[in-house]
């Protein structure tokens, strides 16, 4: 059966992340144990592979993103035709991102959000409805998780924090949080011995629009979310969160 | 928003955090990405969605250790012998085939009922019965008896499967029949039902031989086997994997009490088989 394919020659001990970008899968993660440098790879094919059990055509080589490092996973998402990386860095705790485009990887360094450095001592996670970007992490200060969105691709705004939902409590999470974004919906989730979802509007919050908190899933100890809007993108299907996690003993 | 169930990503295993991203490969779009399980540092990839399942249900045939009708002078008689195999997808309109086998007197016996090719999703239900009577009712009676009772606890099995369901979700279902409930009680379904049930002939013997008005039991008539299985597409999966050649299992039904005069209580084997394609 092919419903895992490896990709040869590359390894990780954090989780990879990947984006489509200008039709080609682009592949980044953090080196082995305590090698802190990013690395990345680009499908060579610009078609898709036809089904969904066949293989994407990795090259073997590994390419360094520049002069990068990371304390934790990154994440990467896609908005026109330009990739943006968001990791946490290995200095201070910074949070840091980087663009890929027409094969060149540029460094923006630590993002400034709205003239304040924020941190985290998590991976933060990043994603797009093609006309912002959307950043979550956990706000080293107030445990929080804080977000910002970017629309022009360089300047972020200030940071906020994703407020109590309709059934109250501000989120918390002990992990990294994971973030989608479709055109009416964001959402982000953690873990306090449970999976959480909030979703709502993404701003503002208020006028009588409070987020909805709910539990997802029944499984014991979920960990570690990964989320994603299914069928985003594609023509004539309504965009879905999807949230992919694992479970004690899987 | 309500989030659908959890259903496990088969072919995967990962000691980090999976990655999802929306790509335009595939039926959704939605691809993971994940390190390897333990020390693991491949880097893996694949769809977060696994395609349908092709399942074919058999049941070939079973064995009489002892039969049910008998006399004072012992099993000297036959079992006249009517067989159904019955499957539902939740959701779905429930099939139940049947077929005469014939005067019995032990030994093995071949059927060879099945449901061909079945579709099942992962976010499908898939429930499967099978039942053996004893009987001198004819063989359209018997059919027909046989079709309408595996319909009818198809559906009692469906409705106790929703019924779990809303009522861990806190959501309101519908009451059931005082008839489904004989059924539910009878099989023990009230709880949580996955995963399977496994034999209840026993446990369901007084709401079968009472489930259609008219049917008559005289002398040894009456049912000497059921098997009620209940499993969700992830399970079967699973199962699949288990056992990659096929899933086949030999159920053994003890049989109930019959009339004075019939002797020792029957006993039959039945096996039943799930394989790919």
């Amino acid at each position: 059966m092919d419903y895992q394919q490896l990709i040869t020659g590359v390894g990780t001990s954090a989780a990879p992340a990947w984006t489509e970008v200008n039709g080609k899968i682009l592949l980044v993660w953090k080196g082995e144990g305590t090698d802190t440098r990013l690395f990345f790879t680009l499908t060579s094919s610009a078609t898709p592979a036809p089904t969904i059990t066949d293989k994407y055509s990795f090259p073997t080589a590994q390419n360094l993103v520049g002069a990068m490092t990371a304390s934790a996973n990154p994440t990467i998402t896609t908005m026109g035709n330009v990739a943006y990386l968001a990791y946490c860095g290995t200095s201070d705790d910074g949070i840091c991102w980087a663009k890929y485009s027409d094969g060149t990887w540029t460094d923006l360094h630590r993002i400034s959000f709205g003239g304040q450095n924020h941190s985290t001592n998590r991976a933060p996670s990043i994603a797009s409805n093609g006309k912002a970007l959307f950043l979550a992490w956990i706000d080293s200060d107030s445990g929080g998780i804080g977000w910002a969105t970017c629309t022009d691709g360089e300047t972020w705004g200030e940071q906020q924090q994703v407020a109590a939902g309709s059934t109250g409590g501000t989120p918390t999470t002990g992990e990294a949080p994971a973030i989608a974004r479709s055109d009416k919906m964001s959402m982000w989730s953690g873990k306090a011995g449970r999976m959480m979802a909030s979703t709502g509007p993404i701003s503002p919050v208020g006028n009588g629009r409070r987020r909805r908190i709910s539990r997802v899933g029944q499984a014991p100890d979920p960990r570690w979310p990964s989320m994603a809007m299914r069928c985003y993108g594609l023509r004539g299907r309504a965009p879905t969160p999807t949230l992919a996690f694992i479970t004690k003993g899987s | 928003m309500q989030w659908s169930d959890q259903v496990n990503r088969y072919f995967a295993g990962t000691s980090a955090a999976p990655y999802l991203a929306s790509t335009s490969k595939g039926p959704t779009g939605l691809m993971l990405v994940w390190k390897g399980a333990g020390s693991d540092p491949g880097i893996y990839y694949g769809p977060m969605e696994l395609p349908p399942q092709t399942l074919t249900f058999t049941l070939p045939s079973f064995h009489i250790s002892n039969m049910r009708s008998g006399s004072l002078l012992g099993k000297t008689e036959s079992d006249t012998d009517y067989v159904s195999f019955g499957l539902a997808i939740v959701g779905q309109t429930p099939q139940v085939k049947t077929l005469s086998v014939g005067d019995q007197t032990g030994g093995n016996v071949n059927v060879g009922l099945n449901f061909s090719k079945v579709t099942v999703q992962d976010t499908d239900t898939v429930i499967l019965n099978y039942a053996i009577i004893n009987s001198s009712s004819g063989p359209s009676q018997s059919a027909a008896f046989l079709e309408k009772n595996g319909a009818q606890l198809l559906s009692a099995a469906e409705k106790a499967y929703l019924l779990a369901l809303t009522s861990l979700s806190k959501l309101p279902f519908s009451a059931l029949t005082p008839q489904e409930e004989g059924a539910l009680i009878g099989a023990q379904l009230g709880g949580i039902i996955l995963p399977g049930l496994g034999v209840v002939l026993g446990a369901i013997a007084g709401w079968f031989v009472d489930s259609v008005a008219g049917f008559l039991w005289p002398n040894c008539d009456g049912p000497v086997a059921n098997g009620l299985y209940v499993w969700s597409g992830p399970a079967l999966r699973a199962l699949m994997v288990q056992n990659p050649n096929g899933h086949v299992q030999a159920d053994d039904n003890p049989g109930v009490n019959s009339a004075s005069g019939c002797g020792s209580n029957s006993d039959y084997q039945v096996t039943w088989q799930i394989t790919s394609q």
